[in-house]
């Protein structure tokens, strides 16, 4: 069965916080979670993996770690007329991208790391017309064909549920490790990227980047939202130390 | 020309009712700013009780339509599309911060071609045009957002981000309408072969809480046993940062922060936490913060009203000795 995993290039400093490294770039987080789930059904449910990316051509070097983690084939949507591009252009430069891949099952991250919107899957899904299940924590054994069956972990309960196909399916959770062995990332980096553009979707740029996006950013600050405070400040644990901090706990209680 | 103000509710009355007050506080704000009526629309199994309630809150009109709406995203969809292109055409449509609203939401922007700005932490109104404020890039920095070549503006507004206080209006006329669902049959696509209801998952609103204690990573599982202790003598929730989640130390539904939940207690207590954006944005509205960190120069220090410079595990057993010596005398 041929599928799809969507993935994104996100910041390296939004994934590792304690990296001071400017300008780096990983695979969002979420993505790789979605990615190595995938890759554990690879041989039972005999899947032909391809790993689909909307971002700039510097995204190719990262992208192939996708390879590392286990996909058979990674595609590069890339054009200047895809950049500045909100939620809903980005769902229709994916959901084309699909559609010329012609599969019916779906894989995406629970959200990108970088913008947190999580907005791109329903979107996808609608305009491709596909069930959508969300919340996904892993695939299971199939039992029926032409429908998978996924562990979904919801609010409060966990479920196993068939979805029929074709579907979108997103997962619930992170993933931090990658666990690449060097010699796969050496194997990797020898594969090559497709890359596709606008042309090869047969778009035009009305509807995709900024000219296809609904919403434009007017301002953008730096100014942090939170206010500084003055603190008083105890460095030892004295009596006076506790008792400030449990009479403020009585207080507020 | 599109007008008005569209609230739509999240139909799982029980756990979001709160979080569907505050959606309508904030739709009664706008509206005294720029005059448009507000439409709610509730899919949920109770609209009659419901609507008892509701409707002294200042709405103009509720729409009620009963679908499986807490099963099957589609049919809520369909009910928010059928509203929108043939009843009001609104301006502004505010959606609740939950997994099946953020689903809802985004198959309506597709479905309509309107414009969708997740999780938004404000709401203007200015110059005849809605300004939605989010963060973005790990709560570093702040964007404002506006819509452009729709007519229609959706939002998904994050929750306990809204201070407005809920007035009643007794005079107000608030008409109910009930709303026949036009779409058809739909196909099923998913089958639940067991469920398995777990009690340690359910959800807890850490909204709520009066006083809560924050860990972060700062804190091992020593210093975390002795928090948990003085947790449960004291009846304080504990909260987190995102990496205690990703470790599986704590449930996400603790994690407070960018992508966690927004939390405005009287006093929390922040125990090892450094005090990174993506957390601290979370506990802006917080009355007091008393932090508790070994490292002098924890970012942390510059956003708290008390900062004790102090190993944690030590911290939390001197307040046990105390709470222990305040029963010998009790």
């Amino acid at each position: 069965m041929n599928v799809v995993v969507c993935v994104k290039v996100v910041p390296t400093h939004l994934v590792n916080t304690d990296t001071e490294e400017n300008g780096g770039m990983v695979l969002n987080p979420y993505d790789v979670y979605a990615l190595q789930k995938v890759v554990e059904r690879k041989t039972d449910l005999d899947l032909y993996i391809t790993c689909l990316c909307m971002g700039p051509v510097s995204a190719e070097s990262v992208l192939k770690r996708c390879y590392a983690l286990g996909a058979d084939k990674v595609v590069l949507v890339s054009d200047r007329l895809f950049a500045g591009a909100d939620t809903y252009a980005t769902s229709k430069v994916i959901s084309e991208a699909i559609k010329k891949l012609d599969y019916n099952l779906v894989f995406c991250g629970n959200v990108a790391i970088d913008g947190e919107t999580g907005q791109v899957v329903g979107g996808v899904a609608e305009r491709l017309s596909f069930f959508c299940m969300t919340k996904v924590e892993r695939l299971l054994e199939n039992q029926k064909k032409e429908w998978i069956r996924v562990k979904v972990l919801d609010d409060d309960s966990e479920k196993i549920v068939d979805v029929k196909l074709p579907a979108v399916i997103s997962f619930s959770d992170l993933s931090m490790n990658e666990n690449i062995s060097l010699l796969k990332l050496k194997q990797a980096k020898r594969k090559e990227i497709i890359q596709w553009n606008a042309d090869d979707l047969e778009m035009d740029g009305s509807d995709c980047g900024q000219k296809g996006s609904k919403t434009k950013v007017v301002s953008s600050t730096n100014k942090s939202l939170v206010k500084n405070r003055t603190p008083m400040m105890r460095e030892e644990i004295t009596n006076d130390t506790m008792s400030l901090l449990m009479q403020q706990i009585y207080q507020n209680l | 020309m599109a007008d008005g103000i569209l609230v739509v509710l999240e139909p799982r009355v029980n756990r979001y009712h709160k979080v569907n007050l505050q959606l309508i506080g904030e739709a009664v704000y706008l509206a005294g700013k720029n005059g448009q009526k507000i439409t709610v629309l509730y899919t949920g199994e109770q609209a009659e009780e419901y609507y008892v309630e509701l409707s002294r809150y200042g709405m103009n009109r509720l729409i009620c339509t009963k679908t499986s709406a807490a099963n099957d995203y589609r049919s809520f969809s369909e009910a928010v599309i059928q509203v929108i292109e043939k009843r009001i055409m609104p301006k502004l449509v505010i959606f609740p911060d939950s997994d099946l609203c953020r689903l809802v939401a985004s198959i309506t922007t597709t479905r309509l071609g309107c414009a969708l700005t997740a999780e938004c932490i404000e709401l203007r109104y200015e110059e005849g045009d809605y300004i939605f404020v989010r963060t973005a890039l790990g709560a570093s920095c702040i964007a404002e957002i506006k819509a452009m070549n729709c007519d229609t503006a959706i939002c998904t507004v994050k929750n306990n981000v809204f201070q407005g206080e809920l007035q009643i209006y007794e005079n107000k006329e608030c008409v109910l309408e009930w709303m026949e669902q036009e779409h058809g049959e739909i196909d099923v696509y998913y089958q639940v072969v067991q469920e398995k209801v777990l009690e340690h998952l359910k959800t807890m609103d850490i909204g709520e809480e009066r006083v809560l204690i924050g860990i972060g990573r700062g804190v091992d599982s020593a210093a975390l046993e002795v928090i948990q202790e003085v947790s449960k003598r004291l009846k304080i929730e504990l909260a987190c940062t995102r990496p205690l989640v990703e470790s599986q130390v704590m449930p996400r539904c603790r994690q407070i922060g960018q992508s966690g939940a927004n939390v405005k207690p009287a006093l929390y207590i922040a125990v090892g936490i450094s005090g990174a954006s993506q957390h601290i944005v979370g506990v802006r509205d917080a009355k007091k913060i008393i932090a508790i960190n070994k490292d002098r120069n924890a970012p942390i220090f510059q956003v708290c009203d008390i900062g004790i410079v102090a190993d944690a595990k030590r911290v939390f057993t001197e307040v046990l000795n105390y709470l222990s010596s305040q029963e010998v005398t009790l």
